[in-house]
């Protein structure tokens, strides 16, 4: 039960951890080009969001077992970006085509966007940050495969929701600016980046609220059930 | 002969003033809001990138008689990760602490927009020579562009310039006392914050040449993705009006 | 084949691969020039490490690898010509990452420095662990003494996991220097292994053989003549937790094996500190006084629960 309820809570607090502590666009600037560029209307900001969360995952759950299985054990890790960015670029083709053939409604609404995150950093970042973060012989030796490899994924999910939630609070400012009279120099891009910085204001305040919350929330589970959990 | 030289040199001067890459054709955003919180950090990823842009134009340009359009986009990807990698590797050996200063932004530079962007619009169709020119002109754009924004965050942040490197020890030269500085500088938002300021100054300084330009954030599958709305908004639009 | 075909399909694949090809190889050669460089660089980043916490020694020349320690957790030790120490040690912090620490004593047990990589906790909360000012209240103290968090000697607030791992880490390199430099005994954290059911009851009543009548409320017996052992269960948190009692001709318990390997926090039930506990005891109202483990209370409870069941199976025999 205990170590069921610490699986759980750990992968709830990654979540957490990347959607607002380490929002991957606002925090980390990953993915300031979609951001910038397709956040004015909504419809676009959560297609394209919907499309960088599902290119996340699926990039990461194929770049994680390789980088173990075969980088890893062959002593290639220098072959990283080479072969990550090839993955994702041949990821990315395959999923346009699949979605052209067998799900065309889906290709309607974010094949368009599919090419632009092929060159984009929060994709590339992301598997290389969860390899970081989780891979690697000694963690995996200490966490197993299977669990560094939830974890991960987990990991990925959740920087795609941070993005999604970036992508759609900031296409809601964008629309009152619309709205505004800045500056002459500061119409368009500028004001928008003004924008930007206070929307990212915003999210620093989220910092240590997962070291410190979570951890009296797991601390109050153990006394209250006599558990052990463990984040 | 002259028109020659002149329109070599309007090639360089192209990448750092008429389309410097960051601030007028907005590209390579990502590493213009991260690496700038010191200038020793900026200087080397400006001398990184520029490194991977030159070599990976020499090579495209080479090449681009050779390469099939259909897997253009591949190859093209393989050069640019490879000269990346050799950078990482190098950086790694010989400059341990710029390494990790620079972190996961140093392999990003492979999904930097300028460099493929410079090898679709470029490198493919000039000589070796061009594009030479072509990298170390928007190289020094971009390093120029960043080198000020990191010398604006890293004074106001912390009241020193450079550092790392010059100074005594590497402390930098101390500009401001330290009761005064503003560590949010350093911090994600006054990225945003002080990139917004300088588009500003630039979109300032191009209306006094009465040479204004409409921006728009630059990749090429961006501007699709632009088109592809305003058309679904024209239509929309038409929709509405019938 | 045709050009068409050439041109199509198989020149795109062909200038790919060889591009490929030609890429990997020249990324080979880099590494094979940058590689050893690079682990030089980490290696001279560790002894540098170790001088900074060894303020009496001079260069890395100067220091001596020391192999034969068994301290769990211990991943490095260093020794100087005077009797100075380092060691290195690593417990995991918050959210799996693990936290380097390097702790240098001098020839009479003073700890003389401290070196923290808390790179892998959170930027801003668990990376003050790091701290030189933090870590400043750890040079001087008596490195024979193991240190405790908040007695004495402060964590960093709000990040419990992080600092947690820093005491943690600490007290290893001071159990390490005990054990190399003192000559105490290692603390060596093994997991207690219980023995099997068949030992046990070969252990607790030499050639006992099973009883053909069960006590109601057990689920099997054994005698050997003098010593009776009766064995039943409860239910614990995980599952049933099955425990064996030997009880003498008085009916007093000589002996209780427990079997809590299913409890995932419980597992101390079956050490020897809690089933000593039940020895010499004769009825339930006894039984049910013993204290529980601490952290384990459901365990402990359906541990005293099965006894009570083979104390009264006992009697009733």
């Amino acid at each position: 039960m205990s170590s069921f309820l610490s699986g759980a809570l750990q992968l709830f607090v990654i979540i957490f951890n990347m959607i607002l502590v380490n929002n991957y666009v606002l925090v980390k600037f990953y993915g300031i080009c979609p951001f910038l560029g397709v956040s004015k209307k909504l419809d676009s900001a959560v297609g394209m969001s919907w499309a960088v969360v599902f290119v996340m995952v699926l990039a990461t759950a194929v770049t994680f077992p390789i980088q173990y299985f075969i980088l890893d054990q062959f002593d290639l890790g220098y072959l990283q970006t080479i072969v990550f960015i090839l993955v994702i670029a041949v990821l990315v083709q395959f999923i346009e085509i699949f979605l052209k053939k067998y799900m065309i409604s889906l290709y309607d609404s974010l094949g368009v966007y599919l090419p632009l995150i092929t060159t984009n950093c929060c994709v590339l970042a992301v598997t290389i940050l969860v390899v970081t973060d989780y891979g690697g012989a000694v963690n995996i030796a200490a966490t197993g495969f299977g669990w560094a490899y939830a974890m991960s994924i987990v990991c990925a999910f959740g920087s795609g929701l941070g993005f999604m939630l970036a992508m759609v609070m900031f296409s809601g400012v964008r629309k009152r600016i619309e709205n505004c009279q800045p500056p002459k120099v500061f119409e368009g891009l500028p004001i928008t980046l003004i924008a930007a910085a206070i929307t990212s204001l915003c999210f620093s305040g989220f910092g240590g609220m997962v070291e410190g919350m979570m951890g009296s929330f797991a601390n109050v589970l153990n006394t209250a059930f006599n558990l052990s959990i463990v984040l | 002969m002259a028109n020659e030289k002149a329109s070599k040199m309007s090639i360089l001067t192209n990448g750092i003033i008429k389309e410097n890459p960051v601030l007028r054709l907005v590209l390579g955003t990502c590493s213009t809001l991260a690496v700038t919180t010191a200038v020793s950090s900026a200087l080397g990823m400006g001398v990184a990138f520029t490194f991977v842009l030159i070599c990976s134009n020499v090579m495209i340009a080479l090449l681009r008689n050779v390469i099939p359009a259909k897997v253009h986009l591949p190859c093209y990807i393989v050069i640019i990760a490879g000269f990346v990698t050799i950078v990482q590797l190098l950086m790694q050996a010989y400059f341990q602490p710029l390494y990790t200063a620079l972190g996961v932004f140093l392999p990003l530079i492979v999904v930097n927009c300028i460099i493929l962007g410079r090898a679709e619009m470029f490198a493919c169709k000039n000589t070796v020579g061009d594009s030479i020119l072509d990298g170390v002109g928007m190289g020094i754009g971009y390093t120029l562009c960043l080198l000020l924004m990191a010398t604006i965050r890293e004074i106001l942040g912390t009241g020193v310039w450079g550092a790392g490197l010059v100074g005594a020890e590497g402390a930098g030269i101390r500009l401001l006392p330290e009761g005064i500085t503003m560590s949010i500088m350093t911090q994600p938002p006054a990225g945003f914050f002080w990139f917004g300021v300088l588009m500003a100054g630039c979109i300032w300084l191009e209306r006094k040449l009465n040479a204004p330009i409409e921006r728009k954030v630059g990749c090429q599958p961006l501007k699709d993705i632009q088109e592809a709305e305003e058309a679904s908004e024209a239509d929309k639009q038409k929709g509405e009006d019938a | 084949m045709n050009k068409k075909t050439w041109n199509d399909i198989v020149k795109p694949i062909v200038v790919l691969s060889v591009i490929s090809l030609v890429v990997s190889a020249l990324l080979a050669v880099t590494n094979r020039y940058t590689a050893p460089v690079i682990a030089a660089n980490e290696k001279a980043a560790t002894l540098a490490a170790y001088l900074q916490v060894m303020p009496g020694v001079a260069d890395a020349s100067a220091l001596e690898t020391v192999e034969d320690y068994q301290t769990t957790n211990i991943t490095g030790a260093v020794k100087s010509a005077d009797g100075a120490y380092a060691f290195k040690a690593e417990e995991k912090g918050f959210d799996g990452g693990i936290v380097k620490v390097i702790v240098g004593f001098d020839a009479g047990g003073t700890v003389t420095g401290i070196y923290v990589d808390a790179s892998t906790q959170t930027a801003g909360i668990g990376s003050h662990v790091a701290d030189e000012d933090y870590l400043d209240q750890f040079s001087g103290i008596d490195g024979t003494q193991n240190v405790e968090m908040n007695n004495g000697l402060d964590g960093v607030t709000g990040a419990t996991y992080s600092s947690k791992a820093l005491f943690a880490a600490v007290n290893d390199c001071i159990n390490c220097y005990k054990e190399v430099a003192l000559g105490a005994a290692a603390t060596i954290v093994e997991e207690y292994v219980n023995p099997t059911k068949e030992e046990a009851v070969a252990a607790m009543a030499p050639g006992a053989a099973a009883l053909e009548t069960v006590p109601e409320g057990c689920t099997e017996a054994y005698s050997n003549g003098d010593i009776t052992v009766l064995g039943a269960s409860s239910m614990g948190v995980h599952g049933q937790v099955p425990v064996l009692v030997a009880f003498d001709s008085t009916g007093a318990i000589t002996q209780v094996w427990v079997d809590a390997s299913g409890e995932e926090m419980g597992k101390g039930c079956m050490e020897p500190a809690f089933t000593g506990e039940f020895v010499g005891l004769t009825d339930t109202a006894s039984v049910d006084g013993v204290d529980a483990v601490s952290g384990s209370t459901y365990t402990s409870d359906a541990v005293k629960k099965a006894v009570d069941a083979c104390v009264a199976g006992f009697a009733a025999m």
